[in-house]
């Protein structure tokens, strides 16, 4: 048994305390580890900017997270749709644990766990406006968006009374909160900031395999975390997990192979990444078997999503919707069809354990992200538009970002 | 659905012994290729 210490008179589990804070870290370093990801498969003059957008988010989000962020999504409810104001300032989150969330934990451990999810939300939309946007139009919109798109939909889905909670949608660690809401808001972002005046190829392909990598490591904290507990659940969650993400790039790889004639390594890079956030809200339902499904149809669905690219004229540069998108939508009713209880006994049995009514359930919770998400962020991106203007000059674009917004450069030789 | 797991797995196996591999050659990619 973990060694227990109290804080006024609660008991404080400290290794799984322990463990919710590793995964914490775990969560924090993906942020950059996308930013490298990105920054692979743009051009070398946007390179560093592309970093930037994920580092400055980082810094960004964790100050508003903690000031009204994590209230507005986590506080008391209001009409299952929003968090209350009572925590503004994280007045009455302290060391204490809340039984609501996480019994055993500092109320603190668990809202930096959860921060490091809303941090990387709005990073994980900035591949579809990489190389045109302005950086002041950039900060708005992620200030914008995180307190009005991410807050809600993660207190309907996770906050103590949100309206998809109680309906019963399983959502284990952000299929609709994390990937579809920034999946569907990239591909309306990407519509709204219209297309680059220039396509530039994937510059460092080795940047993106290891930002990949790095991304699949710090999953292990973002799924196996969610279980906020070091025991079992926890250690099924790392292990589908990590099949999912193999499985995926191992499907991605050979559909593009059969495809294009030859294995990509970019492919395998974004087939795992479409493994891991296809099992994401899934992870802690599902068995290993079904793991391996999962990944197999996200290499699958998120590889012929990419090429609707040219087809829908959407320029969303880095296939976001694509990968976060499908692959969160996937993920989604994939854990209404496999989900067991043998595996979780609070969540619930999908489709082929005889409850069809859960395929259902994902559906309602997968469509209220679709078209909340999508509609939320067309009118905080019309908004800045119309006021500060979304894009760079052609002159700038033309430039590079790194160069124009940030008057440096990612590498000596430019 | 662990039959399923196991013909998944196998079938890309498969491909991967099956499967042509182009002829063609790296191309180059990224900004010195425009360059070019």
């Amino acid at each position: 048994m973990a060694p227990l210490t109290s804080v006024c008179g609660m008991e404080i589990d400290t290794g799984n305390t322990a463990w919710l804070l590793v995964s914490a870290a775990l969560v924090m370093l993906m942020t950059p580890a996308l930013g490298f990801f990105y920054a692979g498969l743009v051009g070398r003059k946007n390179a560093l900017s592309t970093i930037v957008h994920s580092f400055f988010i980082l810094c960004l989000v964790s100050v508003q997270f903690v000031l009204w962020g994590y209230t507005l999504a986590f506080g008391p409810d209001h009409g299952g749709l929003i968090g209350g104001l009572d925590w503004l300032g994280l007045t009455g989150v302290g060391l204490v644990p809340n039984p609501d969330y996480a019994p055993g934990v500092p109320h603190q451990a668990y809202m930096v766990f959860q921060m490091m999810f809303a941090v990387i939300t709005p990073a994980l939309i900035t591949g579809a406006f990489a190389e045109r946007i302005s950086f002041r139009a950039f900060v708005v919109f992620v200030l914008l968006w995180s307190t009005f798109v991410y807050a809600p939909i993660a207190h309907w889905v996770w906050g103590n009374g949100g309206w998809l909670r109680n309906l019963g949608v399983l959502d284990f660690a952000g299929g609709t909160v994390v990937h579809i809401s920034s999946g569907v808001s990239a591909l309306v972002a990407a519509l709204v900031v219209g297309r680059r005046l220039v396509r530039a190829e994937p510059h460092n392909a080795t940047m993106t395999v290891l930002g990949a990598s790095l991304l699949w490591f710090g999953w292990f904290g973002f799924n196996a975390g969610s279980a906020l507990t070091a025991g079992a659940l926890a250690t099924s969650a790392f292990v589908v997990t990590n099949t999912a993400a193999a499985m995926g790039a191992l499907t991605w790889l050979t559909v593009s192979w059969l495809h294009r004639g030859q294995p990509s390594a970019l492919g395998a890079s974004l087939g795992a990444v479409a493994g891991l956030v296809a099992i994401t809200p899934a992870s802690g339902f599902v068995n290993v078997t079904a793991a391996i499904l999962i990944g197999l149809g996200a290499g699958v669905a998120c590889y012929l999503a990419t090429l609707l690219r040219p087809l829908l004229r959407v320029d969303d540069a880095l296939d976001v919707w694509a990968v976060h998108g499908i692959g969160g939508t996937w993920g989604a009713l994939a854990t209404g069809v496999f989900a067991t209880v043998a595996i979780n006994s609070a969540g619930a049995d999908g489709l082929l354990f005889g409850n069809p009514g859960q395929l259902l359930i994902q559906l309602v919770g997968v469509a209220a992200t679709w078209c909340y998400a999508g509609i939320a962020t067309a009118v905080i991106l019309k908004a800045i538009q119309l006021t500060i203007g979304l894009r760079v000059h052609e002159r700038d674009e033309v430039m590079g970002l790194d160069r124009s917004q940030h008057g440096e450069i990612a590498y000596g030789l430019d | 659905m662990d039959i399923a797991a196991f013909v998944a797995f196998a079938v890309l196996v498969l491909a991967w012994l099956a499967l042509p591999m182009r002829a063609a050659g790296v191309e180059l990619m990224g900004e010195e290729q425009q360059a070019a």
